[in-house]
């Protein structure tokens, strides 16, 4: 029997405890707590293609070109970045044809614009770029204006191909576009650029037509345009834990 | 709504860029005739009308079978046609780069005088010989090349009455048609 009076004090002990307990749990609860969440960030090279350059040269005649770009993260907002490519483009209207040839290279920096939400790298950006390009220009013909030609009754052609080797161009570029992650590390952007012209060798009695990289030039300015649309992998050189602490406070 | 704005701001400057220049503009100075003025020979300094002056291409009037006359009305090939003029603006050949050209033009004086029905009175025709060699000058991406001409000389063929006393050639290199090339005196 005194076991057994034992064995119900003791039971009777615990369950005055695990009410005590309870009663220090919830007096706990009542005050703020520092809540720590970790976000794996993963941040590096990213490297794509211009798909629009690659897509046109399958439609149009008149074009091949490639263009590889890749951006660097260097702090949350800015980014290193950069376009390298190769063009080929024929130009032809009434009075002559020409063909471009040469290579690109644009070298600059990208602020994001956007904040980013936890762990996304997307970017709305605003991208600088010095740009600059050798090339040479082929003008496969010409036929010589004149109002008059009418009169004598013969309008004048050159058919022979005269190639101004050598020629070289530099830009200065103002981007504004945006990339997304489509899935997993890939991701697609759009940009439009505006170019601006800071020096070119001219052809002796011509002038460049057209330009890799800045596209085709205007008369009277040396303003220039263009877009690109590419896709792009993130290789995720870093991986860092963005830790974020959210106080919490409960009643 | 930063980067709206910079969004609208690119593309006004983006269409600022953009311009027609695919086109050639008839204001563009493009292949130059040659300018001619008449001056009175008595008195250098006043331009003096050719009465019934008829020109054109030597060769270029033709009768239906393809035969060369002598214009009696106007036409395409007449760049002037029986009336009195101090001027005439004439278009050259355009041929290979650096290669002579010679051309040839009839400057037909009293014009009516063929015309009319008298025989006694007839006009007179002077020819005008032109040599030179064109060069093709880049004017712009619409309108391509221009050429331009330097002229080696300018004569008249000699006849028993010619009606020009003496050419003087002011512009040896035809570049466009702000001036007056060639004067010829009679």
């Amino acid at each position: 029997m005194k076991t057994q009076y034992m064995c119900v004090s003791s039971i009777r002990s615990v369950i005055v405890m695990l009410l005590f307990t309870t009663i220090a749990f919830a007096q706990e609860e009542n005050k703020t707590v520092a809540d720590t969440l970790v976000y794996k960030q993963k941040y590096g090279l990213r490297l794509g293609a211009d798909m629009s350059k690659l897509a046109r040269s399958f439609l149009d005649d008149n074009y091949t070109g490639f263009e590889i770009m890749g951006d660097y993260r260097l702090t949350k907002r800015i980014y290193i970045a950069g376009e390298i490519g190769n063009e080929e483009r024929t130009l032809e209207n009434e009075v002559l044809s020409n063909t471009t040839k040469g290579s690109y290279f644009k070298g600059g920096i990208d602020i994001n614009l956007y904040k980013n939400w936890l762990d996304m790298e997307n970017m709305v950006y605003t991208g600088f770029r010095v740009g600059a390009s050798t090339f040479s220009q082929t003008r496969n013909n010409f036929t010589v204006y004149d109002v008059n030609n009418q009169y004598w009754g013969q309008q004048f052609n050159v058919e022979e191909a005269e190639k101004f080797d050598g020629l070289t161009a530099i830009w200065a570029e103002i981007q504004l576009g945006l990339k997304a992650e489509l899935f997993n590390n890939f991701f697609a952007g759009i940009n439009v650029q505006l170019k601006f012209l800071v020096s070119e060798t001219e052809p002796d009695n011509y002038e460049s037509l057209y330009i890799p990289g800045f596209n085709r030039t205007y008369d009277s300015s040396g303003v220039g345009a263009g877009f690109g649309f590419n896709l792009s992998y993130l290789i995720p050189i870093f991986k860092k834990d963005k830790i974020v602490i959210v106080e919490k406070e409960t009643k | 709504m930063r980067i709206l704005k910079l969004f609208i701001l690119f593309i006004a400057l983006m269409l600022m860029g953009c311009e027609r220049d695919d086109i050639c503009a008839e204001t563009t100075a493009t292949t130059p005739r040659l300018l001619i003025e008449f001056y009175d020979v008595l008195s250098a300094d006043d331009l003096k009308s050719v009465l019934r002056l008829t020109a054109y291409g030597e060769g270029l009037v033709v009768d239906e079978n393809g035969l060369e006359i002598e214009p009696t009305e106007t036409s395409n090939a007449t760049l002037l046609f029986n009336e009195n003029s101090n001027s005439v603006a004439l278009p050259l050949i355009i041929d290979t780069e650096e290669d002579l050209v010679t051309v040839r033009f009839v400057l037909e004086k009293f014009t009516n005088f063929r015309l009319d029905e008298d025989t006694i009175t007839e006009s007179n025709i002077d020819i005008l010989e032109i040599k030179y060699t064109p060069e093709f000058v880049y004017v712009s991406r619409a309108c391509g090349y221009k050429s331009i001409f330097n002229i080696l000389d300018i004569d008249f063929e000699s006849d028993a009455n010619n009606w020009i006393s003496r050419i003087a050639i002011d512009e040896t290199i035809i570049e466009n048609e702000n001036t007056v090339h060639v004067r010829i005196f009679h």
